[in-house]
């Protein structure tokens, strides 16, 4: 050994890195904000029977499409539902819908880009040219025919949603998986005969996770939207399951008589990709490397 | 220049190809069957094999793909479960969708672009804020519940405008701007929303950008250098943002069409779906598909004539 070892002073470099990271994030107040409202809908979701003050299906017919009351904080549906509870139990079926739509496009996306960017040849070609005509067709179009296909349901929904954001996930997966494989470290690895596993394992897939984390931070809100629509239209969560999609679809009936019903579900839908979405825009500044602050 | 564009569209045309055969299979896996969905309430089995017969659903796959295709590159769709022509129905409902599209872009595009340029002249000003975050909200809001909140404001309670359906513009132009204007602005905020935050960004980079500076030191006036100058140069990246954004529009329109009971493409979709009509599904898609693939063909065209670098590189690589 030429070099002094000087680990006593020297922090572990990743550790170093993170702590960097985590000073920047906490620097933009907007993604802070969006980080607990997200945490908080995670929670609500996770807490549903123990924070709502009904049950979902529980109608009181003496209180049908009552106005907001202390015993009825947001009113009644046109069954006398409580609102409040719905929209409580509505934010399982979509937290559901977003983080695990979200995980399955990972999960089939990730692998598929990373072999196509990775080793190239034919195998890029053909999953570069199967991704353009995936891409071909429009997000919904997608998720619409597949739960029509599989028949309508929260699952499947979910399902659909997924595949329909497999393609983003396999094209920037590829494109990252190209530029990583020529760095000088990549090439130090397969000097010192690291094996193909290896190099993906260590080196490609690390780095790229920033990236796959501001995507998934845009996915996930546009499949919590994309189980919204799909409920709304039928296709997703069934009555009377409550989920926002839904509780929209119901309420579309009463727009004179009861506005505020087709008000709070879409509020609910609104701050809930919007946390996301705040959060997604920190993390891309935060992961930026041109970001000085 | 001729070199690239014939690449492009050869590759459009793979990626169609490709496209059609993944909506025919697709189309097959609706459950019920097409067959059962024809024969409606009559589950005999003799009936449904009759039915398969006439239909030639009964040859194996393939037959039946190329037959289907051979027939719709000549502009035959098949007929639907009603007997009508798909082609015909899919040409009638097209302009619906394509005016509300219109209407969408132009109103996304005059908003988005117009909001950028503020934000960017401005940075870090009051307006500046407001416009970034109006383009936040525009992005998050579900597009649907802001079509039912805009019902709720301007046809339930001002009842200035109509909640829905639809007037052809021969018969009623005003009639049909009045059906057409909540539509168009659902449709085309998440568009504007997303063409605000790049017109900024592209506008950021380009004022900072030298010929800006040598442009001012000209003693140009202030209007010239942000409109002339660095306005004509962020083209590019809306050029390209409307072009990316079209899939969104084309999912945009079909819920968009449901609430406002517009008769139009999106809602045709949604029909066959719940009605189980696999002739005019796969026709449908088909042609969403196809559209979509001829219009990035297109965008990246002049996406070649206004930045000649891409043309270069682009012919460079294979």
């Amino acid at each position: 050994m030429s070099y002094v070892e000087t680990s006593a002073v020297t922090i572990n470099p990743r550790a170093r890195r993170r702590r960097l990271l985590r000073k920047r994030f906490l620097r933009r107040p907007l993604a802070v904000a969006g980080l607990v409202v997200a945490i908080g809908f995670i929670l609500m979701a996770i807490l549903a029977p123990l924070i709502a003050p009904y049950s979902p299906s529980a109608t009181d017919f003496n209180a049908l499409l009552a106005k907001p009351s202390r015993e009825h904080l947001l009113g009644t549906d046109e069954l006398g539902r409580d609102v409040l509870s719905r929209i409580i139990w509505g934010s399982r079926a979509s937290i559901e819908a977003g983080v695990l739509a979200t995980g399955l496009a990972i999960a089939v996306g990730v692998p598929i880009g990373i072999v196509a960017g990775y080793f190239r040849g034919w195998p890029d070609t053909v999953i570069a040219r199967l991704t353009d005509v995936l891409l071909a067709f429009p997000f919904l179009i997608v998720a619409v025919g597949l739960a029509a296909i599989l028949g309508p349901s929260l699952t499947n929904a979910t399902i659909a949603l997924g595949i329909g954001a497999t393609p983003v996930f396999i094209r920037i997966a590829r494109g990252e998986a190209l530029s990583l494989r020529e760095e000088d470290y990549v090439r130090a690895a397969v000097a010192n005969g690291a094996s193909d596993v290896r190099i993906i394992v260590r080196h490609v897939v690390p780095n790229m996770t920033s990236t796959l984390i501001v995507q998934a931070t845009i996915a996930i809100p546009a499949a919590i939207i994309g189980e919204a629509v799909l409920s709304f239209l039928g296709l997703g969560v069934q009555p009377p399951t409550p989920s926002w999609g839904v509780m929209l679809a119901d309420a579309q009936s009463y727009l004179s008589q009861a506005p505020r019903l087709a008000v709070y579900p879409g509020l609910a839908i609104f701050f809930c990709s919007l946390s996301f979405n705040l959060l997604g825009d920190g993390l891309r500044d935060v992961f930026d490397p041109r970001t000085t602050r | 220049m001729g070199g690239f564009v014939l690449r492009k569209a050869g590759a459009a045309l793979i990626v169609v190809f490709c496209s059609s055969i993944v909506v025919f299979i697709g189309a097959r896996a609706l459950p019920g069957g097409p067959a059962e969905a024809l024969g409606g309430e009559n589950r005999d089995p003799a009936v449904v094999a009759a039915i398969k017969h006439a239909y030639g659903l009964d040859r194996p796959l393939p037959v039946q793909y190329v037959k289907w295709i051979t027939h719709a590159v000549q502009g035959d769709l098949g007929l639907d479960a009603r007997q009508l022509p798909v082609a015909h129905t899919i040409v009638t409902r097209i302009p619906i969708t394509l005016e509300l599209a219109f209407l969408a872009v132009l109103i996304g595009t005059v908003f988005g672009v117009l909001t950028g340029v503020i934000a960017a002249v401005r940075r870090g000003k009051l307006s500046d804020h407001a416009a970034t975050t109006s383009a936040l909200v525009g992005l998050s809001v579900p597009h649907f519940w802001l079509g039912l909140l805009m019902i709720i404001v301007f046809a339930v309670n001002l009842q200035w405008l109509p909640a829905g359906g639809y007037v052809p513009f021969s018969q009623d132009p005003i009639g049909n701007l009045e059906h057409m204007v909540m539509p168009a602005i659902v449709l085309g905020t998440g568009l504007s929303a997303v063409l605000m935050r790049q017109t900024r960004s592209a506008m950021l980079t380009s004022l900072g950008a030298d010929y800006v500076r040598t442009a001012r030191a000209k003693g140009l006036s202030e209007w010239s250098v942000v409109g002339k100058h660095a306005l004509r140069n962020s083209l590019i990246t809306v050029t390209t943002v409307v072009g990316l954004q079209l899939g969104a529009l084309i999912s945009g329109a079909v819920i968009t069409e449901q609430i406002f009971v517009i008769p139009g493409f999106g809602r045709l979709t949604i029909e066959a779906i719940n009605e189980r009509d696999y002739t005019l599904l796969q026709g449908v898609v088909l042609v969403a598909a196809t559209g979509y693939v001829v219009v990035n063909l297109l965008v990246d065209v002049v996406y070649s004539f206004l930045n000649p670098r891409i043309r270069v590189s682009g012919s460079a690589t294979p």
